[in-house]
């Protein structure tokens, strides 16, 4: 488990974008292999409505293109505390949108906040991804050269 | 209360997308052209990748004839709502869609929310 990147993306940022424009997702990179985690709605085409079950998709975003990313070394106990979070069951919603859930799990895993707080308290990946570009300009990240482990907060948001 | 409030946002926010869900287009930075192909006799293939998003989705294209030319739309059209197309959208996987449309190459405008650009 060792060794193992989480990053954040958007595919937005700033306020020329749309209110409700874009994606954020999460990846994990590990032995080079990379892999894509979204929080979708169940009435999206691109999903299969799965019911109750977790709108948690894997893989979604494989072919997209970020234009705001950061990266996080994870110690062991954040990885596993990271793959608990992936097996939750979460719900897409308009209060918990794709942007809500990457900046709460990279709170809660590494506890950086990356705030997606836009107007009215609506998350959206263009703050989102604003907020990502900002963190990078004061300290950059890349998958290669990812922030270190600071601590492990395992909050308990899903717990 | 955050929460009200986003929830109020959005109940006005989906009155207006309802009431022009059918004409959203997208700006021009939200399609990447990946491919024209014009080989076959008056028909031009265009493959493309729309801007990934989670409340939207592009089922496909408007055509409007204007003189000469014809103007290509994509549309975007929000979750949960179906939209009216004039070609609908083939999924080629990996993000890129195909939609083949009537009309040669050097006829076509791609129409954007931000303005119209010439295939060719």
């Amino acid at each position: 488990m060792g060794n193992m990147v989480l990053g954040i993306h958007s595919n937005v940022a700033g306020d020329s974008k749309g209110y409700t424009a874009g994606h954020a997702w999460l990846t994990i990179t590990h032995k080079g292999q990379t892999k894509h985690y979204g929080l979708w709605p169940d009435a999206h085409p691109k999903t299969l409505d799965n019911g109750d079950g977790s709108d948690i998709r894997i893989g979604l975003e494989a072919s997209d293109k970020a234009v705001a990313s950061r990266y996080y070394k994870l110690s062991d106990a954040q990885a596993k505390h990271f793959n608990s979070l992936m097996k939750s069951v979460v719900a897409w919603r308009y209060t918990n949108t794709c942007a809500s859930w990457a900046s709460d799990i990279v709170l809660d895993v590494v506890g950086e906040d990356v705030d997606a707080d836009d107007w009215v308290g609506f998350e959206t990946p263009r703050e989102l991804g604003k907020s990502i570009l900002d963190l990078e300009a004061k300290q950059p990240t890349s998958v290669s050269s990812p922030r270190p482990v600071r601590h492990n907060p395992a909050s308990s948001l899903w717990n | 209360m955050r929460k009200i409030l986003a929830m109020s946002m959005l109940f006005y926010l989906s009155l207006f997308l309802a009431a022009c869900g059918e004409t959203m287009s997208y700006q021009t930075s939200a399609i990447d052209i990946v491919n024209v192909d014009s080989s076959k006799s008056n028909v031009t293939e265009i493959i493309y990748q729309p801007l990934l998003e989670s409340m939207y989705y592009c089922p496909g294209v408007t055509l409007k004839v204007s003189g000469t030319r014809v103007k290509v739309a994509f549309v975007r059209c929000e979750i949960g709502q179906e939209c009216k197309v004039d070609v609908k959208a083939e999924d080629l996987k990996g993000g890129h869609w195909k939609v083949s449309v009537v009309h040669p190459i050097n006829e076509i405008d791609l129409k954007f929310s931000d303005g119209e650009k010439r295939l060719q």
